[in-house]
């Protein structure tokens, strides 16, 4: 690893959140952890450099994870390009479809999968992108 | 000297052959002419329901211009010839018999009007008199009231109150003088068809079938000596009453050990003094009881037949059993209130569409009242947000006069709302003919709302239990993985069992949430063309450390030439997943599984074979019970959660399939399934199963 890779986990439960964020650190990553879409635009807007944003349907507020792709995918984003991998346990069919349609690069049901697995294909990806 | 002549215009319309004859009969009965223009001017009489004085008068002129056509050496002058018959009750009675012979011939009930003479002839008078003297002694109850009869004389000068409102007429014409002072006519008017020839041999031939006539009337019709003794009971009889001829006849009509006596005492006293003493008709309604004991009611006739000293000699009973009619009656109530009280709006139209029925529902469903809709075209309700392949799809269903049902029909209230609506359109086809369109419409907008709120529950429930259960997962495994400190080996073991309970708590709650899918009808299906064995190969590869853990060895005999069939793959899995997992769990180490696809007339029969624990005869019926878990391997596996087979049997039923399995105990299990090739039907769920 040439240099460390910042992840923006947008993950509204904390006790999740906390543990994301440990896994990811202990891996050697970056983390900003975030909890409302609002929140997590103000992060992509201020940090200058985000390679991952980890990312879960039901979030704080009004807006849910499809609204914050929505925003981070349109034409005039400067971080449309940004790869979104989608951990989330409300899993229906149409749900998986739009995300994978907007532009998220992944979808992951959060109670069939190991934190290692992700963490692993997570960084797969990115390494692989360079 | 007076001369007269008796003689009857036998005008006869036949309503099958809608044909009028005319016909002069003399007073010896025999036909001496027919007459074309007697006939024309009849049928208008007859046609018109009507005599009216002129149409009248035109029958008596011709009548009387035949006579002088005979007279002249026309075609039948012997029929008068120098004959003449002196104005006396021997020239009358004759004439006055064959109308009553003709009357009995032809009446079922009648209703006898008779209009006084008021001529001022004397001979007239006296010739009426005697006529009507005549019928009230031999024949009184040509003189009842009823509908289907009527006997009226009609003055010439009065034809106007003539009552010819029926088919068939007889005029008997007395001429007084040949070329009269005047003219009565008899007219006897039945309903019963057309006047048969006058001929003798004919006349027993009509006797005959109106013997056979009465005995298979479907009206009850009994003939009782003067004291009531039953002489003569017909078919409807034994067949409204239930009592076999031989034990009716000879006893008295109206006891109780027959089908009588369930009335007051003081209704049979009445009666009896009517039809007994006063030598009147009775017609009334009346219960009686049938042989099984059951009551009916009944319309009923009595009429007394006198003798020639005017004494009763018979008694004609004649009864209709109103049992069926007022049942039949009380069906219609009953449906009238079903229709208007049912909670689906009711709507009826002509096949133009035109309404003539909305229901109480419909009113409440539309904001329309009955008076505004009946009457019109039923489009007025159209919301406009039909699509035109809908309208083509409605229309094309009524003209092959096919139920045309919409699940999701648009309509629009008086207010200009619209509201959804489940829809159906029945044509009611009579002989290959429209004549109505029933429209049943049932507002979903409330089950609409409470499927997405069923949708949402299990949505929500089903994020609700995964993320305590994400967080037990994820945090037991980095602490299993030495991220948070090294770990000891009890310590090692202990969170193992936490991490392998918390994965069964996982599947639990996925096998809950899609039984829940199931349950609630929030299941989605997307039907794509699907090879079974490509889906069996696959779960195989899948289940491959579970069969090498349980040393289990799995042979697969697949159909070569397998089709694809509009199935939902998700779903179809979780049927061989749940199979061949239960047969590679519940077989001993060393055991053999076997699967086999193959193709039969319909569909496929996909089969699995093991030689494992089996199920327990006694508990076979359950097996398909949700929650269930045979006795035998509840010690053996823990992790089953008694829902996969509930599952299975739920999704094989949604193709369409069958289910089965044969199984001994410590011997083994095979399932078969069968799928047909039409498979499944697309369904606009809200969820796939997890």
């Amino acid at each position: 690893m040439t240099h460390s890779y910042t992840i923006l986990v947008l993950e509204d439960e904390r006790p999740l959140a906390t543990v994301i964020k440990d896994k990811l650190e202990k891996s050697g990553f970056e983390v900003v952890t975030a909890r409302s879409v609002k929140q997590a635009l103000e992060y992509v807007s201020e940090i200058p450099q985000i390679d991952l944003i980890w990312l879960d349907h039901y979030l704080l507020g009004e807006e849910d994870g499809l609204d914050f792709v929505v925003e981070l995918k349109k034409s005039e984003s400067p971080w449309k390009h940004v790869p979104i991998f989608v951990v989330s346990n409300t899993a229906s069919e149409d749900k998986v479809h739009s995300y994978l349609h907007l532009g998220a690069t992944k979808y992951y049901a959060k109670t069939e999968h190991r934190l290692d697995t992700i963490v692993d294909n997570l960084r797969v990806f990115l390494e692989n992108k360079e | 000297m007076i001369i007269a002549v008796a003689n009857f215009i036998v005008i006869s319309y036949s309503q099958g052959t809608q044909k009028t004859d005319a016909a002069i009969i003399d007073t010896a009965g025999r036909q001496r002419m027919f007459s074309q223009q007697l006939a024309f001017y009849a049928e208008r009489i007859v046609r018109g329901h009507t005599a009216s004085k002129v149409t009248l008068k035109k029958v008596i002129t011709l009548y009387q211009d035949s006579l002088t056509v005979l007279k002249n050496g026309g075609v039948a002058p012997e029929i008068f010839g120098n004959r003449t018959i002196p104005p006396t009750v021997s020239s009358i009675l004759p004439v006055v018999q064959r109308v009553e012979m003709l009357w009995r011939e032809y009446k079922t009930n009648a209703e006898i009007i008779i209009r006084e003479p008021t001529s001022t002839n004397g001979v007239e008078n006296e010739l009426v008199s005697t006529a009507l003297a005549y019928i009230e002694q031999n024949a009184p109850e040509m003189l009842l009231r009823n509908n289907e009869l009527v006997v009226a004389y009609v003055q010439m000068n009065d034809a106007k109150q003539s009552q010819m409102n029926v088919i068939l007429l007889v005029l008997l014409i007395v001429d007084v003088a040949v070329f009269g002072l005047g003219a009565w006519l008899i007219l006897l008017i039945t309903k019963k068809g057309e006047v048969e020839k006058a001929h003798t041999e004919e006349m027993a031939n009509d006797l005959v079938k109106f013997k056979l006539a009465v005995n298979y009337s479907y009206d009850h019709i009994v003939i009782t000596d003067a004291e009531g003794i039953i002489l003569y009971a017909n078919q409807a009889v034994q067949r409204i009453t239930g009592f076999p001829l031989e034990e009716m006849m000879g006893k008295k009509v109206g006891n109780s050990e027959l089908w009588g006596g369930q009335m007051p005492e003081v209704f049979y006293q009445e009666l009896w003094k009517r039809i007994k003493h006063e030598k009147k008709a009775f017609i009334g309604q009346i219960n009686n009881r049938r042989k099984n004991g059951e009551t009916y009611h009944a319309q009923v006739t009595i009429s007394p037949v006198l003798d020639n000293s005017g004494e009763v000699e018979f008694f004609v009973g004649i009864e209709r059993d109103l049992t069926e009619r007022l049942k039949y009656e009380e069906q219609l109530r009953m449906f009238n209130r079903a229709v208007e009280s049912s909670t689906d709006g009711v709507l009826i139209s002509l096949p133009d569409t035109t309404v003539i029925y909305i229901n109480p529902t419909w009113e409440r469903l539309t904001g329309y009242s009955r008076n505004e809709v009946v009457g019109k075209k039923a489009d007025m309700l159209k919301s406009g947000e039909m699509s035109q392949e809908e309208h083509k799809r409605l229309w094309v269903s009524l003209n092959a006069k096919e139920t045309y049902k919409s699940e999701t029909f648009v309509n629009r209230r008086k207010d200009g709302t619209t509201y959804n609506t489940e829809l159906a359109i029945y044509p009611v086809v009579v002989r290959d003919k429209t004549e109505f369109y029933v429209v049943l419409q049932e507002d979903i907008t409330k089950r609409i709302e409470i499927d997405r709120a069923k949708t949402e529950f299990v949505s929500i429930a089903s994020h609700q239990l995964r993320t305590p259960l994400s967080a037990v997962n994820w945090y037991a495994e980095m602490i299993l993985a030495g991220d948070v400190g090294k770990v000891t080996g009890m310590q090692k073991k202990y969170l193992q069992e936490i991490y392998s309970g918390n994965q069964r708590m996982v599947a639990l709650v996925n096998a809950l949430l899609n039984v829940s899918h199931i349950d609630l009808g929030t299941l989605a299906i997307e039907p794509q063309p699907t090879n079974i064995n490509f889906l069996i190969a696959d779960v195989q590869k899948e289940l491959q450390p579970l069969i090498k853990a349980r040393r289990v060895k799995v042979h697969a005999t697949f159909e070569e030439k397998m089709p694809k069939a509009p199935l939902d793959p998700k779903l179809i899995r979780i049927v061989f997943q749940n199979l061949i997992s239960n047969a590679v769990k519940y077989t001993p180490p060393g055991g053999v599984i076997s699967i086999v696809t193959e193709l039969q007339k319909d569909g496929v029969l996909f089969s699995i074979s093991d030689t494992g624990y089996g199920i327990p005869a006694q508990q076979q019926n359950k097996i398909f019970t949700k929650l269930f878990r045979a006795d035998n391997i509840r010690g053996k596996d823990a992790n089953g959660t008694g829902l996969g087979l509930y599952i299975v049997k739920s999704i094989v039923n949604l193709s369409g399939g069958k289910v089965w399995f044969t199984s001994t105990e410590n011997k083994g299990t095979t399932f078969y399934v069968t799928i047909p090739f039409t498979g499944m039907t697309k369904k606009v769920g809200t969820k796939g199963l997890t």
